[in-house]
């Protein structure tokens, strides 16, 4: 779908031989990776495989030790506000105050993005959390919460989203519902997605590419259709991948 | 400044969320009635005036020396290491500013906070005064004293937000700045030599303008010693913020 994009627009995400590796010996090594707008892209790989590390690079709560990581055009490094204006994140689990209420939760970020209180309660609407606004978040169950954390990550229209395991803790009516507004937005605002799962499934589902990482590499990064058209299932074409780059053993 | 002001005030609602800082400023009001009590009830024994004594400036050398720079610690820990112990440090990070941005904001309104119960304390006992039917003789000079004295609580409160960068256990950060507060307190009174280079000394800032005035090079040098901690302390403070992993 977005192989006009790739030749045409500038990338939202360029990320060029980025390494972040942590005291511990664990991380990211030179990672590539160029994401267009429409583009939702799914990184597969195990638990600890460093998805969390590479978006958290993105968004600038880890530096990187060496390599490029732009987004919109701008070194998120050196021009975090420029490179944040229009992105927005759901990393890990959602950071929410908890003695805050949702609408205070959602405030906090609405101020910032120069947004009033009438966003915050649309952007609450649009997650059915409408009636709990007054609510403190520290009596939400898991899925309120995750529901709360894709709220804000959506606050404001942003043209760059980066959600590291969307459905944590969703019923199945909410897992289709994040699908869907993943989609809708990609499709009818030109929004870019970058999406962190270990379930290969749900990749499928959502996403028009996909990136494997494993132990800290991007072992392929390609269209889902190529992804589909090699394997009979994405399950299939991560462990092919994965036994391609080790010899044949898994 | 839109983006910096969005920061600040989402610090200051965090701030203004915690139950406790009411608490404490009640508390604060409980000691001044307290004491003036005291102060009629001995009057009445005793027949002695007591009530010409100036409640303000009696009452500011302990809130600004033990009273205030408690709740400043409370303040850095609660917009600091709290925040990064329970994972939404990052909620600040993940908007669209920057980490200087955040880091200024965060002080600020642990500042801010420190400042509001100086004010607070002022103003009540002002009031208590009048209650008391005293008659707030040198009103504009303890309003100048207080004043003075709101300018050593930055430096007060930029170590505490350095001391936060150094460990996320706020417990730990609580207790660091505890020592290192009666610490300099305790050097102070056995090693006046020392005592006179360290930042707490300069607590009662008014002591140096109001009443006997020191010469003026000696002014210039405790102003650039205050400076000095502060720079260090900003800097060093950013620093470690800065270049944080989270």
């Amino acid at each position: 779908m977005n192989e006009t994009n790739i030749t045409t627009a500038a990338p939202i995400l360029h990320i060029e031989n980025m390494t972040k590796l942590y005291s511990n010996g664990r991380g990211v090594r030179d990672i590539n990776l160029d994401i267009y707008p429409g583009d939702i892209v799914g990184l597969l790989g195990p638990n600890g495989s460093g998805k969390t590390t590479i978006m958290k690079v993105v968004v600038g709560l880890c530096h990187a030790q060496s390599g490029v990581c732009d987004v919109f055009g701008h070194p998120i490094e050196r021009e975090y506000e420029q490179a944040a204006a229009q992105m927005s994140c759901l990393i890990e689990s959602p950071a929410l105050y908890e003695n805050l209420s949702a609408e205070k939760n959602l405030m906090l970020a609405a101020r910032v993005r120069g947004l009033g209180k009438q966003d915050a309660l649309n952007a609450l609407h649009m997650v059915h959390l409408d009636g709990y606004e007054r609510d403190k978040v520290g009596r939400f169950s898991l899925g309120m919460k995750q529901r709360l954390g894709l709220a804000i990550a959506m606050l404001g229209d942003p043209k760059f989203i980066v959600l590291d395991e969307p459905i944590n803790g969703l019923d199945i009516e909410g897992i289709v519902e994040t699908r869907e507004m993943i989609v809708r937005a990609a499709r009818e605002k030109g929004c870019a997605f970058l999406i962190a799962s270990h379930l290969a499934a749900e990749i499928e589902r959502t996403c028009n590419k996909v990136a494997v990482v494993h132990e800290g590499e991007l072992f392929s990064f390609t269209t889902m259709d190529e992804a589909l058209r090699r394997s009979p299932t994405l399950e299939d074409y991560f462990l092919e991948e994965v036994r391609k780059k080790r010899g044949g053993a898994l | 400044m839109q983006l910096f002001m969005g920061v600040f005030r989402g610090e200051i609602a965090k701030l203004a969320a915690r139950k406790k800082y009411i608490v404490f400023l009640v508390i604060e009001v409980l000691i001044c009635a307290i004491v003036l009590l005291v102060q009629m009830a001995v009057e009445h024994a005793s027949g002695i005036g007591l009530r010409g004594l100036n409640l303000r400036m009696m009452l500011l050398g302990f809130f600004i020396s033990i009273y205030i720079p408690l709740i400043i610690f409370m303040g850095a820990c609660d917009l600091f290491s709290s925040e990064v112990s329970e994972n939404s440090m990052r909620a600040s990070l993940m908007r669209p500013a920057s980490r200087f941005k955040v880091f200024f904001a965060k002080t600020f309104a642990v500042y801010l906070l420190g400042v509001c119960y100086l004010f607070a304390l002022f103003f009540v006992t002002v009031i208590l005064e009048i209650i008391g039917g005293s008659s707030l003789h040198g009103f504009f000079s303890s309003f100048g004293a207080y004043l003075l004295d709101a300018i050593p609580l930055l430096v007060m409160a930029l170590m505490a937000v350095f001391v936060n960068q150094l460990t996320r256990s706020s417990t730990l950060v609580m207790l660091i700045c505890i020592i290192v507060l009666v610490g300099s307190y305790v050097a102070n009174l056995f090693l006046p030599q020392v005592g006179a280079v360290l930042f707490t000394s300069y607590g009662q800032w008014h002591n140096l303008w109001i009443g006997t005035t020191l010469p003026f090079g000696a002014m210039i040098m405790k102003i650039g010693m205050l400076l000095g901690y502060g720079m260090l302390f900003f800097c060093g403070g950013y620093y470690i913020f800065e270049r944080k992993d989270m």
